[in-house]
Parts: structure tokens; C-alpha cells; sequence
């Protein structure tokens, strides 16, 4: 019997303009999890995408096989059909059907008479599959009330019913806490053990160390090489990823403070349905020029809550805040940006931008007045030459500034958000999980030009769930928990277990 | 990363020559306009007369004006059913200043636009400010201006207005008409304002998306506002010019414009779910769409297969904007 259950040979995938995978090749062994590494853009949501069947299998050329036998997909069905599982990134389940509905969703009516479903038995079968995975949800459950995390292993569990020889998961931990995590690795050992391989692809290289056997690292559409799990640590998988070794993954800086820029005074919310709840209570504080500030706590805690409501987006219900020492009314989004605040939400696609457009427009929407003659006729010489500035700056890779965002990699559609906040000129700038979902090397670039804007004099206030980074990044931390403030700590004082002892305080009800 | 060369090579302007050309929202729809123009030319020369297409222009004032504001309001990412029934509204508000309180020309058109700018702004309000759904908050302001038109005229035409509104309804430079220059104006205008102004890029902006536009310091409320009261606008002056072209306001005109002003839009190139197209496009449109009943009507089509066929050729229109949207992404990739 043939050793690997998939290969992929010599796969040359081509776009217009672009060889997006050249002469790739990867293999998986039976039972084991292989990892998959590269930066965005490195190609391989390409080479997913040939795996999983979203290409036609003329559109590219060399060779699949399965088991030793070359097979030809035509469709994400087909590919289905001959053994691959595959769990896209982001999750979508349908929110209005029970868990037993989602994962039959493909085979509902079973052995049903006249196409009418037996739920007796549907419930019966999703209960043997999720026991059979260790899977722990309840095929009655409505979808709507799972966590994002159940919901991770719902996509997993339904990926799972056709019983598939190999399974892809891109990217599944991303929204995912800790323990969903460890939950999902749990499952993930239990598959392994029965004999399923699995190619795990990630970003963050402490799950690829944890979990993975062996390990295929992609760079510019080709194999930088795959490696067994004793021939690879952290570094090594930096240096294969951007072809070159990163000294410090997160840039130091000469810290100079200036006066105060950002103050904000008992900042409260209410609860937008509930009554006499809030989602801020009493937060208060301050931010030098040139100082990186760190919102910590856990995701809930009320972090987004806080710097969406001082950008206007939110109401508040009291709370003054100061901008270089001047109080500002702040009504909306508009009077923020006017009065030189800038903040780059955690929803890229959601808040970040608009799909339809170039990168050149998307960025200038932020500060019109800048382009247009009299304040109102837009000048396109003016437009291309104000946001090239922001376009070299940012170091944003794509064809030109007129290519439409929707074709840029996730890193490159961030640093677009963040290149359209910097076109306002801000005095603060306010960044919600800046780094969630891009690959290391653009995290990189992205730490370093945080760091060039506190240099340049400029407020940061920094919001992440993973801590080594916030660490890393800031020079003071305010700990939320439940709305309010549960801690503060100097750069020194700023270790793991004061902010998470901080993070998991709980306070009494009022 | 990408190679330097790789960029450098791709750098070049995106489109040009003669594809480019075809594909350029106006042009692509222009195709259809003179390709429909020249068959029925062939199969009855007296289409091709200036004659007839004067006339042909003339007639789509009415469309024109209220499909310039609805463009906007879809170009915002919303949509507005009252306008036809607005511009009823209006046109008997108009009537009842300039015949029964005779209060002139001027005042009364004055107190007609501010009535379907009202309208507009209830729109708006509720749309806007109350997060109301486009589609039924304008359905029933479209029930609520039938209704009060109705109320007000009596379910009576109200006639006639002073002899020289009809005297300037009637001139003929270029054998069109002075109503026609107006829509005309306002519609040059229109697409200045959208295609050169920072109001059509925050415009488009809102409709592209509108938690992005947020996010980009645009005042999305207003932007709704403003689109759904200057659509209302619109609609009292056409209220207005027609008024003035049948020297007569009718409770029964304006009938079934909100949908043939969709229609204009879908076929003029303006994307419904928001965010981009052109008013000149939209301009195209709803001179398309008359020279193709003008064409049924030459051709002695008869009038229920008119619809079935304009029925048709909207699913064609929107049809065609998919696959050249299919084209333009393949050209960039």
C-alpha cells in the first residue's frame, strides 16, 4: 500500500500576470498532520484551492493522486466525492438550522421515503459521528446559540460526514480562545489516531510546532521544502517563510514621550437592549505623544466597546474626552476624523472597506477635502499624489494603487485600512486586534510601522488577544474585565500574570 | 513577494484601445440604444426622422427627472418607491397653489418641490435615522402620497392652469422643448456633481459600504438624507413639468415610474446593490427604454407583448453588467 494518501506533483497553477503556484509539490502521509506555512500570498489558498477542487483540474497543470491513483477533480463536490475534506477559513453554517441539518445538510433526506426527513434517525446518525470524533455538541442544538468556537467544530463535524480520507483545515483556529483551541487540537489527535491525515494550515507557529509531523513551507508560489518535525523549529520556519532571518520579530524602539495627546474621563455605555446594564463603566485614561498604550483583557471585555464609542460609532451616555489637552465633542465618525483620531477596526470586512473600489479611492475617502479643489471638485492628480504617499509608506503590494481591494491578501487589504486612517493625518491612532489573520511577515511590517508612528509623535492605543505581541508592542497596559478597568501596568510591571490575573478579576453587580 | 518585474510589467494602465472603450459604462449601453435604433430604422424609415426622436426625447423628461434622483438614491445604496407617486403629489399641490389659491408661477412651483422634498426627507428620516427598510418605508410613503393626492384633487384632474404655462410647454427649440433643456440641466449637473464632487464620492462611498464609509469619517446619515430629499425634489419637479406639459395636475399620473425608473437605472449600468455607475448612463437608459416602446409601437407591437418584452430585455440588461463585470475581472487579474 502506498504510503501517502495524497499527492500533489509538480502543480503549476497560473493567473493572468501571476504564477501563483510553480511546480509545487506536497504530500501527506497516512495519520499524520501536516502543516502548511507561507505568507500570504506565498499561494496557498492556490494550492487549497486545486486540492479542494475550486479549480477544474484543466485550468492547471501536474498531477494529483490519492492512494497512488492520479485523480482528476472537477468541482469542490467531485473532491469531496473522492476522499478530501475541506473547512474553509471563515465559517459560515447556516444560523437558522440545528447541528444535525448542517452537517447533512448535503444528504437530508438519508434513506427517507418520498423525501421527507426522518429526524429520529438524522439525530441518531449526527450523534454517532460526533461521539465517534469526540465532538462535543448536541445534534438537536440550534446553531444560532453555539459559540464561535462550536461553530468551528461544527464546520469540522461536517466536513467529517463523508467520511474523508484527508481533511484541510485553513486557518481554523483564528476566532478561537484558548480552550476552543486545546478542544479542537483534541479532535484533531483523535482523527489522527484513526488513521485520517490532515493538512493544517495556520499563521501562528506555536500551534504548528505543537501539532504537526511534518511541515510544507511555500514562499513566492514555491516550495521552500517540507520538512520532518525534528528538522524544524521557530526560526527555522521564519527563515524558510520570508527567505531571510528575522532578528527581532518585534523592532525596538527609542521610546520618546511627549506631552499628554489623549485623555479620556469616566467613559460610560449603556447596554444598547438591556436596561441598567452597561458595556463601559468609568474608563479612564490618558496617552502620551509617542506612547503605545495596550487595551488588554479577554475577548468580551469590553476593549472594542471602548475605542469604538471614543470614535463616535457607539453612544455613550457620559465621559469627556480630551484631545492635546482641549476637550472634543465627538458626535460621530466624521467629527472623530475631524478632530484627528483615527481607529482601524477588528471586522475588516465588515468596517474596512469597500470591496468595489480601488485602493487609490479607498484610502482617500478618509480626508476628501484634501483632494478637491474649493473643498469640493475631486482632483484626481491630487488624489494619486496624496495617497501614493500612504501606498509607498505602507509598502502595499499590488499591481497598482488602482487595483481593486478585493484582489489584495489579507495583510495588504489591512495595511489599505490602515493607510486610509493615516491619510486623516491623526494625533491618535487606535488599532483593534491590527494583526488578526495576516502572516508573520506582514505582522511584522505592520509592528514596525506602529512603531514609526509613535516615533513620529503620534497616541497609539493597541488592542490584541495575544499577548506576547501586546507585550512586545506597548509601553503601558490598561487591563479591562467586564466593562471596567481591572489594572494598570507600567512597561516593567506589564508581565503575563499580572495582565491576565488582572483580565480574569470579576466585579461585583451593581 | 511578488517579483519587481512582475509589478512592474503589470503596472501598465489596466484597459484601453477599443476594449476598453466597450466596456466603459456609458458606451455599453449606447451599443444596444443604436444597434436597436438602426433595425427598426430598416424595418421603418420613419423612425429615423429627427422628427420622431424629438418627440421621443421630449416624452422622457418625465422619466428623466425623477430617474436622475432614484439613480442617487440607488448609488447611496437604497432604493425609492414614493417617487412616482410623489411627483403625483406634488403635481396636484402645484395645481391647487397655481389654480385655486392662483399664488403664481414661481410660489407655487416653490411650495410643489418643497412638498416632494418633504416626502423625501420622511423618507430619509425613517430610512436613515430609524434603520427602516428601504423597500416597505418607501412603499408606504408611495401609499401615503396616492392617497393624499387623490384626497386633495377629489380624484379630479385640476384644470386648467393659466394659458402661458401651456404657451411655454409649447415652444419648440430644436423642435424639443424648454422641459426637456431643464431635465437636461439638471442632469448634466447631476452627473457633475456625482462624478467630480466629494458629495458623489461619499455618495458612492455609503453605497459600497456603508460600516466602511463610517469607519472613513463619512456622515452616512446624512448622505442617505440628502439622496432620498433630493430624489424627492426631483419628483415634485416632475410633478411640476408635467403639470405644465398636460396644463392639467392628474391624480392619476405618475403611475408605475418608481418601477420603470428601476428599470432605467438597471439598464443604465447603475449597480443595485450601490456604489458605482453614471448618471449619463442612467440618462442612456431611460431614453433607451422610450426609443424601445417607441420601436414596439412603429413596429405595431401589441401593447401586452410591450411589457413582456421590456421584461425581457431588463433581465438581458442586468445579464450583460454580470458577464462584463466577468470580463473586467478577468482583464485585471
Amino acid at each position: 500500500m502506498n504510503e501517502y494518501i495524497l499527492e500533489a506533483i509538480n502543480i503549476t497553477k497560473k493567473f493572468p500576470g501571476v504564477v501563483a503556484n510553480d511546480k509545487v509539490n506536497l504530500s501527506a502521509k497516512r495519520g499524520e498532520v501536516l502543516g502548511l506555512i507561507g505568507e500570504n500570498g506565498a499561494g496557498k489558498s492556490t494550492l487549497l484551492g486545486v486540492l479542494n477542487g475550486i479549480y477544474h483540474h484543466s485550468t492547471y497543470d501536474g498531477e494529483l493522486k490519492i492512494e497512488g491513483k492520479t485523480i482528476k477533480p472537477t468541482s469542490t463536490h467531485d473532491a469531496m466525492n473522492l476522499g478530501i475534506g475541506f473547512v474553509p477559513q471563515e465559517i459560515n453554517v447556516l444560523q437558522s438550522l440545528s447541528v444535525a441539518e448542517n452537517i447533512n445538510m448535503a444528504n437530508l433526506k438519508g434513506d427517507g421515503k418520498v423525501g421527507i426527513v426522518n429526524f429520529n434517525k438524522l439525530y441518531a446518525k449526527t450523534k454517532k459521528l460526533l461521539d465517534d470524533n469526540h465532538i462535543d455538541l448536541d445534534p438537536k442544538a440550534d446553531v444560532r446559540k453555539l459559540s464561535i468556537g462550536q461553530q468551528q467544530m461544527l464546520m469540522i463535524a461536517r466536513a467529517l460526514v463523508t467520511d474523508p480520507k484527508i481533511l484541510i483545515l485553513d486557518e481554523p483556529t483564528t476566532s478561537l480562545s484558548n480552550k476552543d483551541v486545546e478542544n479542537l487540537f483534541a479532535v484533531i489527535r483523535e482523527l489522527k489516531k484513526k488513521g485520517t491525515s490532515i493538512i493544517f494550515v495556520t499563521h501562528k507557529l506555536a500551534e504548528i510546532l505543537e501539532l504537526t509531523d511534518r511541515l510544507c513551507i511555500l514562499r513566492d508560489g514555491k516550495n521552500v521544502g517540507l520538512y520532518e518535525r525534528k528538522n524544524y523549529d521557530e526560526d527555522k520556519i521564519i527563515e524558510g517563510m520570508i527567505g531571510r532571518k528575522i532578528t527581532t520579530m518585534y523592532p525596538k524602539r527609542d521610546v520618546k514621550l511627549g506631552k499628554e495627546a489623549f485623555r479620556v474621563e469616566n467613559l460610560n455605555v449603556d447596554h444598547p437592549y438591556v436596561m441598567n446594564k452597561h458595556l463601559v463603566k468609568d474608563i479612564s485614561f490618558s496617552v502620551k505623544k509617542g506612547e503605545v498604550l495596550g487595551l488588554a483583557g479577554l475577548v468580551g471585555a469590553g476593549r472594542s466597546e471602548v475605542v469604538t464609542t471614543l470614535f463616535g460609532v457607539i453612544k455613550k451616555r457620559s465621559g469627556k474626552i480630551y484631545i492635546d489637552g482641549k476637550e472634543v465633542k465627538i458626535k460621530n465618525s466624521s467629527d472623530a476624523i475631524k478632530k484627528g483620531m483615527a481607529l482601524v477596526t477588528e471586522d475588516r470586512k465588515k468596517y474596512g472597506l469597500i470591496f468595489i473600489w480601488s485602493i487609490l479611492k479607498n484610502i482617500s475617502i478618509s480626508n476628501l477635502k484634501s483632494i478637491s479643489k474649493l473643498k469640493f471638485f475631486v482632483s484626481t492628480k491630487m488624489e494619486e499624489h496624496r495617497v501614493k504617499k500612504q501606498f509607498d509608506y505602507l509598502k502595499i503590494k499590488a499591481q497598482s494603487m488602482k487595483t481593486k481591494v478585493d484582489s489584495l491578501s489579507g495583510g495588504n487589504q489591512q495595511k489599505v485600512v490602515l493607510g486610509r486612517s493615516l491619510n486623516a493625518s491623526p494625533k491618535v491612532v487606535m488599532l483593534d486586534e491590527p494583526t488578526k489573520g495576516i502572516d508573520v511577515g506582514s505582522k511584522a511590517e505592520i509592528y514596525h510601522l506602529i512603531n514609526q508612528l509613535a516615533g513620529e509623535g503620534v497616541a497609539v492605543v493597541m488592542i490584541s488577544s495575544e499577548l506576547p505581541e501586546l507585550m512586545a508592542m506597548c509601553d503601558r497596559f490598561v487591563v479591562l474585565a467586564e466593562g471596567r478597568i481591572a489594572g494598570e501596568f507600567s512597561g516593567k510591571e506589564g508581565t503575563e500574570t499580572n495582565i491576565m490575573n488582572a483580565a480574569v478579576k470579576t466585579f461585583k453587580k451593581i | 513577494m511578488q517579483s519587481e518585474a512582475n509589478i512592474i510589467k503589470a503596472n501598465r494602465p489596466r484597459r484601453g484601445g477599443i476594449k476598453g472603450l466597450l466596456l466603459s459604462p456609458e458606451v455599453s449601453i449606447l451599443i444596444p440604444l443604436i444597434v436597436l435604433s438602426v433595425i427598426t430604422g430598416i424595418i421603418n424609415p420613419k423612425f429615423l426622422s429627427w422628427g420622431n426622436f424629438s418627440v421621443i426625447l421630449r416624452y422622457s423628461t418625465f422619466i428623466g427627472v425623477v430617474a436622475i434622483g432614484q439613480a442617487v438614491v440607488i448609488m447611496s445604496g437604497e432604493i425609492d418607491l414614493s417617487v412616482g407617486a410623489n411627483a403625483c403629489f406634488s403635481g396636484i399641490i402645484f395645481g391647487v397653489c397655481a389654480i385655486t389659491y392662483d399664488l403664481g408661477f414661481i410660489p407655487s412651483a416653490l411650495i410643489a418641490m418643497l412638498a416632494g422634498g418633504l416626502i423625501g426627507f420622511i423618507n430619509g428620516y425613517l430610512v436613515a435615522s430609524f434603520g427602516l427598510v428601504n423597500f416597505i418605508t418607501t412603499l408606504a410613503t408611495m401609499f401615503l402620497c396616492h392617497g393624499l393626492a387623490i384626497t386633495i384633487s377629489g380624484g379630479e384632474p385640476i384644470a386648467p392652469l393659466p394659458d402661458a404655462y401651456f404657451d411655454f410647454a409649447l415652444l419648440r427649440p430644436l423642435n424639443l422643448s424648454w422641459l426637456f433643456f431643464i431635465m437636461l440641466g439638471i442632469l448634466i449637473i447631476t452627473e457633475i456633481v456625482m462624478r467630480f464632487t466629494t458629495i458623489g464620492r461619499k455618495v458612492k462611498a455609503t453605497g459600497g459600504n456603508k460600516e466602511a464609509a463610517l469607519m472613513g469619517g463619512i456622515n452616512i446619515k446624512r448622505v442617505k438624507w440628502g439622496a432620498y430629499i433630493f430624489s424627492g425634489v426631483l419628483a415634485g419637479i416632475c410633478g411640476i413639468l408635467y403639470a405644465v406639459e398636460l396644463s392639467a395636475a392628474s391624480p392619476e399620473s405618475g403611475i408605475g415610474l418608481e418601477f420603470r425608473t428601476i428599470t432605467a437605472c438597471a439598464v443604465g449600468g447603475i449597480s443595485l446593490m450601490g456604489g458605482e455607475g453614471s448618471i449619463l448612463g442612467v440618462g442612456i437608459g431611460f431614453v433607451l427604454l422610450m426609443v424601445l416602446a417607441n420601436c414596439l409601437q412603429l413596429l405595431k407591437v401589441e401593447s401586452n407583448w410591450q411589457l413582456v418584452i421590456i421584461g425581457a430585455i431588463l433581465i438581458g440588461a442586468v445579464l450583460f453588467d454580470l458577464a462584463k463585470k466577468r470580463v473586467q475581472a478577468k482583464s485585471e487579474q
